[in-house]
């Protein structure tokens, strides 16, 4: 009876604790049959094996148990799934601790503590059950979005796992005189590692600080200089025109060249400015080497936040390079086809920043071969470019022929 | 069976396209259904990913309180690429190039500059138009083709590869066989010779005495033979 009751409570928990991670994360199940194989292969697993093992290794297993499943029935990443389980378990062991806390406080009979443990059960699951709380959803969140600002999110995992260890520790041990020593060489352990992880991190922040700064300086110059070629532009024109008026025929039929010509040079993109900051210079600056063509840029950012606060110094390197390419690509080909036309998407959702280049082509495509190192479709190069993106560990790159137009989608992970 | 989809602001706007859209469907004998939508909401997000229908959209770019029409026109192309799309705005800066390449816009028009003859144009376009969006799919090592078989001319096997010779001079190589991409094509596609296949909608000239056919687009293909003539005939 009691290990029945046991099991019950277990299933109870795990689907509590599911429902739990759902709500935070905002995910949907997608496979609802799994979930339920998971849960019945969860109760027979529970009967076979976890009753008859020590605590720790028991929790240990329904935990990773839990991880397998919900990454099977929904689409969230691992990063945020393994957030998301730490601080489910983190609110566990807080609620066990002070159920733990009462039953030593209140009694010493074991059998007493018995139903304090049930209680404790059935009150954890009644947190995870708050979690579906809107205020506790937002809180959660805000404090993710906040982890992943600061570039920490690994290293919280880890602290977060180190932090529910210790706790869990106290737990198991009921604060004997081990426990304690357990937990401070823990807590120590954490707080160097914690110190350590900090300094590495001010040092990245203030090298990225400064890069952000010469590209916010370098920005500003180009804009500037955009705006003094208009001037130039529109002034020169605007004198050539009057002195049109009181010239010869001759001169007039030079005058009319000159302008054409001007008029000619490299339309610069209008909304220049809606790209986003930090890969604004990239973009500008592969936009003015295509000098003389009359390529149509369209942009449209649809980024809340700036990239380089989204990204890690490594995956905004890698993106600046990758981007780089694929528009040196992009206009390569879009200068050749009729209609030289250049469009960027710059979006986001939770997990991902994701960039869009659609631009349009004429000429021969392997299709086949394309990607593949030494393979070029270029009149010049070597065929390194899509090749070498391909290859990088932080990008994702998917390219699509579609009616006649080129689409790369470049996908980073926050 | 069309359903033309109006998202406009403007009641106004929205009565007189909708009287223009049933003169027209009454005139020309066209099952059609219309659905009025002011901005965009949840509704329209469900008519959207409601591919059930051949469907015409008319949207107006400005939408008070609402995403702008070019965004919903975004959301439109993510799945759904046979809809056609025509777009109706005060003003005539909104006419982008770009965005009508990228979204395949069918028409912009100017709501004050003769919108009922160019509406009633366009319409009566899409109505006459056959409904052919068939699509010709290629999966590549790192890149996937996907081309309007329409937009297919011929396809010719050149030492391994299969070339795809398609409209606006864009040519596309593979390694299937062309008895792969016949199997992959619709009927319009017949094999002329043993090493080319072309688009019988396209010819319009085959000559096999000279072994040769011409294309709409003017080109001349010297790979036509005598023994698939039966078949090319065939209506």
């Amino acid at each position: 009876m009691t290990v029945l009751i046991y099991i019950l409570l277990s299933i109870i928990f795990q689907i509590s604790m599911i429902y739990a991670v759902k709500s935070l994360s905002n995910s949907k199940i997608e496979n609802k049959i799994i979930l339920i194989i998971g849960i019945v292969i969860f109760a027979i697993l529970y009967k076979l094996i976890v009753l008859e093992l020590p605590t720790e290794l028991g929790t240990m297993i329904s935990i990773f148990y839990t991880i397998i499943i919900i990454k099977l029935c929904t689409k969230l990443s691992m990063k945020n799934l393994l957030f998301y389980m730490i601080v489910v378990w983190i609110i566990a062991i807080i609620v066990d601790i002070l159920v733990m806390f009462l039953s030593n406080f209140f009694t010493t009979n074991e059998e007493n503590k018995e139903i304090f443990k049930f209680l404790g059960t059935l009150m954890i699951v009644g947190a995870f059950l708050a979690c579906g709380n809107k205020i506790v959803i937002k809180k959660i969140n805000y404090l993710k979005n906040l982890i992943t600002k600061l570039h920490l999110s690994y290293f919280s995992f880890f602290i977060m796992l180190l932090i529910y260890f210790t706790l869990g520790s106290i737990c198991i041990n009921n604060m004997n005189d081990k426990g304690y020593i357990v937990l401070v060489i823990f807590i120590a352990f954490s707080v160097l590692l914690f110190v350590i992880n900090f300094i590495i991190q001010q040092f990245q922040i203030i090298s990225l600080k400064e890069s952000i700064k010469l590209l916010n300086k370098n920005n500003e110059f180009y804009l500037n200089l955009i705006d003094e070629y208009r001037i130039l532009k529109h002034n020169l024109i605007s004198n050539l025109s009057g002195i049109k008026s009181v010239t010869n025929k001759k001169t007039r039929a030079l005058i009319d060249d000159l302008i054409t010509e001007y008029n000619s040079i490299l339309k610069l993109p209008k909304n220049f400015k809606e790209i986003p900051t930090g890969i604004s210079g990239i973009v500008y600056e592969k936009i003015y080497s295509a000098n003389n063509s009359q390529l149509q840029l369209k942009v449209d950012n649809k980024l809340k936040n700036n990239i380089i606060e989204i990204l890690s110094a490594r995956k905004f390197n890698a993106l600046c390079e990758a981007l780089g390419i694929t528009l040196d690509n992009a206009i390569e080909a879009a200068e050749q086809s009729n209609e030289k036309i250049l469009y960027l998407e710059f979006t986001e959702d939770e997990n991902k920043l994701i960039l869009k280049i659609v631009n349009t082509f004429s000429g021969v495509v392997d299709i086949d071969e394309l990607g593949k190192k030494n393979y070029t479709s270029k009149k010049k190069g070597h065929g390194l470019g899509l090749f070498s993106i391909l290859n990088k560990k932080d990008i994702k790159l998917t390219t699509i022929i579609k009616n006649n137009k080129f689409i790369s989608v470049v996908t980073v992970n926050k | 069976m069309i359903r033309f989809v109006i998202v406009e602001d403007d009641i106004q706007i929205q009565e007189k396209i909708k009287k223009m859209l049933v003169k027209i469907s009454i005139s020309t004998n066209q099952d059609y259904e219309i659905k009025y939508f002011e901005k965009y909401s949840k509704s329209l997000q469900k008519e959207i990913d409601d591919q059930t229908f051949r469907k015409v959209y008319i949207m107006d770019i400005e939408l008070e309180k609402s995403i702008s029409g070019i965004e919903i026109a975004q959301k439109i192309r993510e799945n759904d690429w046979d809809s056609e799309i025509i777009f109706v705005t005060s003003h005539d800066k909104m006419f982008e190039t770009v965005h009508r390449n990228i979204l395949e816009v069918f028409d912009f028009i100017e709501k004050f500059h003769e919108m009922d003859r160019r509406l009633e144009e366009d319409i009566l376009k899409i109505i006459n138009k056959r409904f052919d969006k068939k699509i010709l799919k290629i999966k590549g090592a790192n890149v996937d083709l996907e081309i309007y078989m329409k937009n297919i001319l011929y396809i010719e096997k050149d030492d391994r590869k299969s070339i795809i010779h398609a409209c606006g001079g864009n040519t596309f190589k593979t390694n299937l066989t062309l008895e792969k991409l016949l199997e992959m094509l619709d009927e319009r596609f017949v094999q002329t010779h043993k090493s080319c296949i072309a688009n019988r909608e396209r010819m319009v000239e085959r000559n096999y005495a000279k072994n040769y056919f011409v294309l709409d687009t003017g080109e001349k293909v010297e790979l036509l033979s005598k023994k698939y003539r039966k078949e090319i005939e065939k209506e």
